[in-house]
């Protein structure tokens, strides 16, 4: 293979090395809400530099190959869905990093076991969905996607999780309260990107362009 | 070059400057939304929130058109260098302008959350600064653009550091007007992430300012990190590893 077809399929698999790194972020931020564990958080951070590294790498050989291969159809599909990937495994990558910076005030969280139960169940269905539509970049088929509708929604953790938030009481409550909060929204903003990427992932493989509409409000 | 190749071209850069006189009309709208987003917030009116909400709609089919009118220029045209670095980082800033929209579409739903509830005169000057830090940042950003000002686009993260003090502000009153017994949890929860949506626009405009900077000079400032992460690896961003790949898995 050469030119344009070994270039994009190069493009492809190194997305899908970022695309593992990102996966290996959230599941260390999901162990970090479990264990809270500061090497974890530690490690996260750290990780978040090589995340970024291959974000610009990544998009810098996008715009070379527009520049110098001038892809059309499904080749231009791929790079342009590329770039939406990147930009939301990067923010993906940011998300992490927010759950980590919380470490100081997750004891207040993991205290409160009305609060605790919910938040880990959000944890761990974001972590699915991620491992889902990381498998499925991987594979190259949106036939796993549908495995992401098997999952309980966001909502139906989010929701509760948000009333047993507000039912906090106590000197230290607002404390607690918006730092759980903060994993919250962390955890279900990863779980919107996952949903894009697999919209980018539908449009990559079918063409359809009302995948990009289903983007704007993931 | 001939009248053809010539008219041509005229074309090109007419279609390419049409395009960037409508990402700065998105922009102007987004930054519009800022301070209406605030004197909703403030005053808890609701029509105004349910506009706010409607306009969000505008936007977003605005977004996508000019998103498609981007990747069409890509492929008629095959834009050069310079040229198509100004395309792409127009199709980076269509995705921050639009989620700034987003976030004072949150203000609204939160103004209506918190309806009929008080807040501390601290919390509403915080409020209000922080709005005019948020929009000042966006106004700036689109200048930045606008006149392809890259120093501009570089200071903005500096200036966004005023955001992020306030919202850490923010928050700490927020806690202090809780403890008093002053705001209720619910509504301290909903002026935290009024505080963070706030922060996040500062951020967009600061994303904005660093693709501007791309724009005019081919350099990324997320190359700082990317720097970061090759030195600890022995490595230059970009270089890559036998076989092609920046890095195997």
């Amino acid at each position: 293979m050469t030119g344009l077809p070994a270039d994009l399929e190069e493009l492809r698999l190194q997305v899908e090395v970022m695309a593992i790194r990102v996966q290996t972020a959230v599941a260390r931020a999901v162990e970090l809400v479990r264990t809270g564990d500061r090497e974890i958080a530690a490690a996260l951070i750290a990780g978040d530099d090589e995340i970024d590294a291959m974000h610009v790498s990544l998009t810098e050989r996008c715009h070379e190959t527009l520049l110098l291969r001038q892809p059309m159809a499904s080749d231009l599909r791929l790079v342009v869905s590329v770039l939406r990937v990147l930009s939301s495994l990067e923010r993906v990558g940011d998300l992490s990093l927010r759950i980590a910076k919380t470490i100081d005030d997750r004891g207040l969280v993991v205290d409160q076991q009305t609060v605790v139960t919910p938040l880990l169940g959000l944890a761990d269905n974001v972590r699915a969905r991620m491992d889902i539509v990381v498998g499925a970049w991987s594979a190259g088929s949106a036939d796993g996607l549908a495995r992401l509708d098997e999952l309980e929604s966001l909502d139906s953790f989010v929701e509760p999780l948000s009333e047993r938030i507000l039912e906090l009481d106590g000197p230290g409550a607002a404390r607690t309260a918006v730092a759980a909060i903060t994993m919250t929204r962390s955890l279900d903003r990863i779980g919107d990107h996952a949903a894009i990427i697999a919209a980018r992932l539908g449009y990559l493989l079918t063409a359809d362009p009302n995948y990009l509409a289903e983007e704007v409000h993931p | 070059m001939n009248q053809d190749g010539t008219e041509q071209r005229v074309t090109w850069h007419r279609e390419l400057d049409g395009l960037s006189a409508d990402v700065l009309r998105l922009g102007a709208m987004t930054c519009e939304t800022v301070p209406r987003g605030t004197d909703v917030l403030l005053t808890g009116d609701l029509d105004g929130a349910q506009s706010l909400i409607e306009l969000d709609d505008e936007i977003d089919a605005l977004s996508v058109d000019l998103e498609e009118r981007c990747w069409s220029i890509i492929v008629r045209q095959a834009p050069k260098a310079g040229e198509l670095r100004r395309v792409v980082t127009v199709i980076k800033l269509i995705a921050e302008l639009e989620r700034s929209a987003d976030l004072m579409v949150n203000v609204c739903k939160a103004t209506r959350r918190m309806y009929g509830s008080p807040m501390t005169p601290k919390i509403r000057g915080i409020l209000s600064a922080m709005s005019a830090e948020a929009h000042q940042l966006l106004r700036f950003s689109l200048d930045a653009f606008a006149d392809a000002n890259a120093g501009l686009g570089r200071a903005l993260a500096d200036i966004d550091d005023r955001l992020d003090q306030l919202n850490r502000d923010m928050v700490e009153a927020i806690f202090e007007g809780n403890g008093s017994g002053d705001i209720d949890l619910a509504v301290a929860v909903q002026l935290a992430l009024v505080s963070r949506y706030y922060e996040r626009i500062g951020d967009h405009a600061v994303n904005i300012g660093e693709r501007v900077t791309y724009m005019v000079t081919g350099w990324l400032p997320e190359h700082t990190g990317a720097m970061r992460a090759a030195e600890a690896g022995g490595r230059q961003p970009g270089d890559e590893q036998p076989g092609g790949a920046v890095e195997s898995p």
